[in-house]
């Protein structure tokens, strides 16, 4: 079975919901605290996948993720680069994403840790907004765990700080890399060029805002009871790939 | 060491857009609010320490810039001109829970010798106000006097 | 350090008042003279510690006073609203699926065998008053942490909020008072904020508006868990260890719990600073991820016992812990916010996110490794003895000691109460040719109206529980309950709903059945049943005979309600002296009781939502119309007063609904919605434009309870028990079938044409497109 860590710290509210898809993926998913890992209970270099799941990590404080971002750069750096430079993947999922553009893992133009390159600022609406949207992928993205996701998705966001933001230079670099991902058809939060999701250059880094967790069977839509739902939710696939890829590891 | 936080556009300080509309609710016009993240950091830190907690954790270098002093007035880290400048800080014993989180995230990123940090806000009103119509924004929409303490020059 | 001794033994009766008048206390003669008779068998004075503790013991708040009280009325003696009332109801239903009720921190129900579900809603309206972003999320965090109290991982947060109307006038605002789109925007930041960040979907809930309410807010904060039933523990021994787990102990809420039982004065803002709490959610959360350890670690929970430290602090939580026990507390062992406090303000402090435990000895260890582990501190403060004898230490020299007996017999107290009925006025009604500007003006009134913009800022998902989500269909309407899947390997769920109306509040038999009626026909409407309930009093200074009697008729509805329905209270309470007094003047808020009702889903994927699903399909009224304006919506548009206030006719509304249930359990129905404010009118069109489809309806075909003569009645009277539901042709027949017997009709069908169109006696009454409806309703609370 794939082994696959998800990462908690204080805040972190997503981890159930986020094992419980692994599962539905067929993967061995554990929850593993940092400072477990700390205390060198546990190693990441155990795991074929990591996955830092969505919540409020120390309650945003500072600016959502850059604690446990540091937590990441400082405590867990030199295990993280290993696992990066392996291949092996790395999924964040909002508050998870956030932690990933804020340890400079994300987008990574340059390599793992060098600088950052981007941001997830407060969405232009001012306030956390809960409601659900369509995502498309990008053509030819980077994504080594999710090229079979080929047609749009649909799945709930619910953030703050959501707004992606780079500069010239460095959009030019993600398209040529081909690191954007998943783009929103209507964009919620103002981020730049509707960017939903992104990868590192090599592609076995990904996150992005919206939660797949939370669509992984038709129930979970927000209109089912008007019929014509899928037994499977659009999430569930994110997970399935992400197991298939780690599977080599 | 005091370091003060601003963003780089307005657009990027909601928090401000929200205040001004807040303001106008009072029926007083203002052109432009916008914030400033404060954070008192007591201890015997140096400066190239602040230097790092600021690129590290306090700053987004996308988005925001800052400013620092050793002492004194924090309000003096705002360089605008022909405004109103309010701070408002939790009154002693009120849960600062940001700056607790600051302290612990410095010690994290090796930084030693903090003692405490305490957080703050400091507002630029950008318009005509009296001395009176200012109190009224301070204490109907900036702050809760019953909490905060707030303070406020005109430049 | 030592403790003060204060002067009960040789005082006079005055200055017995000015003591607890001075300290905050809040204390009656009758009170302080008990007292000051237990402290001259003593032989001694009582230390600042000691009185603090019976005072906070004693407090309103704690104790419930006014609900325990025996009223004298003119028509005899009543003993205890609660007993018999509100839990007598629940003693005689005598299910026993009611697993905990009306004991300890939650109440608690069985789901399915194995797990039970918690649930506690409580108010805190003070606090609100003062800091609305601290009062309201405090509020939600001590809900949760109620929930938590007994052992349970909370899967639900519900906010009812009461404020003034949001365009009153500033010059007309009570000095001292907040303006109510402050403390309405305040509140909704502070609960998002404490749930989004504590992972807790914040998925019901609702907001109403009243003069009333303006210098009063109330903010009825709920939570519900769940919890493996064995798993369940409450069983402190002696030699058992105190646990203090959480946050830092400071001088927060001193004097919170005696404050919330005094009516604010305008210089409140200035006197009781101590009696604001400020949150940290993630210091909760931390606690909530190491209690599940410890109750989760092993065969059997780490702790013998879990309690929320909440109103009154320590002193209430370890105070209750040891009724039957007595305990040593060494109070110099609690971790401060900051140096200086006294050993009293430490005991009744009010800090937020702390929780007390009992941990047998053998566990000791083990308990602090798993909470250390989380992120959350957690120190041992004292332990558990076998004489009743409570003991508080401060640097081993003894501060203060009281006998638990005496502690916990809190002296019962006298109320009377007087009640006229109003006399019925006619209201006088303009003649009406056409109802759709009326019906625009009751979409867009704001206890109506769209909440999008409140409900989009809590995070309704986090979890992955929510199956019927706040906004329904593709127009995004109001659903009526909300239903969650707490299982990951089942489809079981449970259904939460809420029900209130304060317009009703002159007449409060009524209005508490109404609000009965309506918590339990939205927890219906989606499929929910065996339903439990909870009750929540917000009510004005129980001293006044005229407010006790109307406390009396809200309980006496509560009684027949729960019977009528089969629907337990399995816990509930009251916050009382909402009022605010200045220049002599006094606001007191309308009488609000706020129903809380938690039903049963056998299977969530049957589950019904509000929103129109298919042109062509039938629309049909479950229920009778009656008279029934008093306190209306359609009166309040055409600013006018009178009327009757719904009652409920139990047997058929339960009749009804148990019908109703069985028709969707069959697959019969394709949506329901229920009739509330706006009556008929306003639940067809939020169908429409939720489902995106257009409806007409013929009020002639109406069944009506009484003659009714003019249509603009028909289309809006509130009677309580009413469903429209939705059917399709092809299960029209089995759906009458199983409906026969009770009172329901076909009154028209879905159209495809976007648009609302009722035909009244004469011809069309409304004839009003989707779209138009759609912005009345959701212009209104919109920043």
């Amino acid at each position: 079975m794939v082994k696959v860590l998800v990462l908690r710290v204080e805040g972190t509210n997503c981890e159930l919901e986020t094992a419980n898809a692994l599962r539905l993926a067929g993967a061995e998913p554990e929850l593993v605290h940092i400072n477990a890992l700390m205390k060198g209970q546990k190693g990441i270099e155990d795991y074929q996948g990591l996955i830092i799941p969505g919540g409020f990590s120390h309650g945003d404080d500072i600016s959502a993720g850059v604690i446990l971002a540091n937590q990441i750069k400082y405590l867990m750096g030199n295990e993280v680069r290993a696992f990066v430079e392996e291949g092996k993947p790395i999924m964040g999922i909002c508050n998870g994403f956030q932690a990933l553009v804020k340890s400079w893992l994300l987008p990574a133009i340059d390599g793992p840790f060098i600088k950052q390159d981007a941001t997830l600022a407060f969405n232009d609406s001012g306030v956390f907004k809960d409601e659900w949207v369509h995502l498309k992928p990008v053509k030819n993205h980077a994504c080594k765990f999710l090229q079979d996701v080929k047609k749009g998705v649909y799945l709930p966001i619910a953030h703050a700080e959501g707004r992606f933001i780079v500069d010239k230079e460095t959009i030019k670099e993600m398209n040529s890399n081909k690191q954007i991902v998943f783009k929103y058809v209507e964009n919620p939060n103002g981020s730049v060029e509707n960017i939903a999701g992104v990868s590192n250059p090599e592609g076995n880094v990904f996150g992005m805002m919206p939660h797949p967790e939370r669509f992984v069977h038709g129930w979970m839509h927000p209109s089912w009871t008007r019929g014509k739902i899928n037994e499977e939710g659009d999430g569930l696939q994110f997970f399935r790939g992400f197991v298939k890829y780690a599977s080599k590891f | 060491m005091i370091v003060g936080v601003t963003y780089k556009r307005p657009d990027y300080d909601p928090i401000g857009i929200m205040k001004k509309g807040e303001i106008h609710d009072l029926r007083l016009h203002v052109e432009r609010v916008e914030t400033m993240y404060v954070y008192f950091i007591y201890g015997t830190v140096g400066e190239p320490e602040i230097l790092r907690a600021c690129k590290e954790l306090f700053v987004d270098p996308i988005t925001q810039d800052f400013s620092y002093t050793h002492e004194g007035d924090s309000l003096k880290l705002i360089t605008e001109k022909n405004a109103w400048l309010v701070q408002v800080k939790s009154k002693t014993g009120v849960t600062d829970a940001v700056g607790e989180s600051a302290m612990k995230a410095m010690a994290l990123i090796g930084i030693h010798g903090v003692e405490r940090v305490e957080s703050a806000f400091s507002y630029i009103i950008k318009g005509k106000l009296t001395e009176s119509e200012l109190r009224t924004v301070c204490e109907k929409v900036l702050c809760n006097p019953l909490i905060h303490n707030y303070r406020y020059v005109r430049v | 350090m030592i403790a003060k001794e204060i002067n009960i033994v040789d005082a006079t009766d005055e200055e017995l008042m000015e003591l607890s008048k001075k300290g905050l206390l809040s204390l009656t003669l009758d009170e302080m003279k008990k007292i000051r008779e237990y402290y001259v068998r003593m032989g001694r004075n009582p230390t600042d510690i000691e009185l603090e503790t019976i005072a906070q013991t004693w407090s309103e708040h704690c104790v419930h006073k006014t609900f325990k009280a025996t009223i004298k009325t003119p028509k005899g003696e009543i003993e205890s609203l609660f007993k018999s009332f509100i839990f007598k109801a629940t003693e005689e239903l005598n299910h026993p699926w009611c697993l905990s009720v009306f004991k300890d921190n939650a109440g608690i129900i069985d789901f399915d065998g194995k797990y039970a579900i918690a649930a506690k809603v409580e108010t805190h309206n003070h606090p609100t008053a003062l800091d609305p972003y601290g009062g309201a999320g405090t509020g939600s965090g001590g809900v949760f942490r109620d929930v938590m109290g007994v052992g349970a991982k909370p899967i639900l947060s519900t906010d009812v909020l009461f404020f003034g109307p949001l365009d009153y006038p500033y010059d007309k605002l009570p000095p001292g008072t907040m303006h109510p789109k402050r403390l309405f925007k305040g509140s909704v930041a502070g609960i998002r904020d404490y749930g989004n960040r504590m992972g807790i979907p914040t998925a019901n809930g609702a907001v109403a508006f009243d003069d009333g309410y303006v210098g009063n807010p109330l903010v009825y904060a709920g939570c519900i868990g769940i919890m493996p039933i064995e798993r369940y523990v409450y069983n402190p021994k002696p030699k058992d260890l105190i646990l203090l787990v959480g946050g830092k102990t400071g001088r927060d809420g001193i004097h919170g719990v005696t404050f919330a039982s005094v009516e604010l004065e305008d210089s409140s803002e200035e006197t009781s600073s101590g009696a604001v709490q400020i949150g940290n959610p993630i210091k909760e959360k931390v606690v909530l991820d190491g209690l599940l350890k410890a109750r989760d670690a092993g065969s059997r929970p780490l702790y013998s016992a879990v309690t929320d430290c909440g109103g009154g602090g320590l002193s209430s939580a370890v105070g209750e812990m040891a009724k039957n026990l007595g305990a040593n507390v060494h109070l110099d062992r609690v971790p401060l916010k900051y140096s200086g406090l006294k050993p009293w303000e430490i005991w009744i402090s009010e800090s937020q996110e702390r929780m007390i435990l009992a941990v047998p000895p053998e566990n000791k260890e083990r308990i602090k490794e798993i909470f250390e582990n989380e992120g959350c501190e957690a120190t041992f403060i004292g332990e558990f003895r076998a004489d009743k004898r409570l003991i508080l230490y401060y640097d081993e020299e003894i501060v203060g000691e009281l006998d638990a007996g005496f502690l916990h017999d809190t002296p019962a107290i006298a109320r009377t109460a007087k009640w006229k009925k109003p006399k019925e006025v006619i209201p006088k009604l303009p003649r009406k040719k056409k109802l759709g500007e009326d019906l625009k003006k009751i979409l867009a009134s704001p206890n109506v109206a769209s909440k999008e913009w409140v409900i989009r800022q809590y995070d309704h998902e986090v979890q992955g529980r929510t199956i019927v989500k706040p906004l329904q269909g593709v127009g995004f309407g109001p659903g009526d309950a909300t239903v969650l899947k707490p299982l990951y390997d089942s489809w079981r769920g449970i259904v939460v709903s809420n029900g209130f109306n304060s317009k009703y509040s002159e007449d409060p038999y009524n209005m508490a059945l109404s609000a009965i009626d309506e918590a339990m026909r939205n927890n219906v409407a989606c499929g929910g049943r065996r339903i439990a309930l909870l009750d929540n009093f917000s009510w004005g200074n129980p001293e006044k005979p005229e407010v006790m009697g109307a406390l009396i008729e809200a309980s006496r509805a509560c009684y027949d309600g729960a019977k009528g329905f089969s629907a337990p209270f399995i816990s509930g309470k009251d916050s009382l002296h909402n009022e605010y007094v200045y220049k002599g003047k006094t606001i007191s808020i309308p009488h609000t009781l706020v129903i809380t009702a938690i039903g049963i889903i056998p299977d969530v994927r049957t589950a019904i939502t509000m929103d129109l699903k298919k042109a062509g399909n039938y629309i049909y009224i479950v229920g009778k119309t009656y008279d029934e304006l008093g306190g209306s919506h359609y009166l309040m548009v055409n600013g006018t007063k009178g009327g009757k206030v719904p009652t409920v006719n139990l047997k058929e509304a339960k009749k009804s609904m148990d019908a109703l249930t069985e028709a969707m359990d069959r697959g019969l129905v394709a949506s329901c919605h229920d009739c509330s404010e706006g009556g008929i009118g306003v639940a067809v069109s939020e169908m429409g434009f939720a489902g995106g489809l257009g409806a007409k309806i013929n009020l002639k075909k109406v069944p009506l309870g009484e003659r009714i003569k003019t249509d603009d009645k028909i289309l809006f009277s509130e009677s309580n028990s009413r469903f429209i539901v939705e059917v399709s042709k092809k299960n029209a027949k089995d759906f009458e079938a199983v409906m026969g017997g009770n009172s329901f009709a076909k009154i028209g069908e879905v159209t495809k044409q976007k648009k609302v169109v009722v035909r009244g006696s004469k011809g069309v009454v409304v004839s009003e497109a989707l779209s138009s409806l759609k912005r009345a309703w959701g212009g209104t609370i919109k920043w």
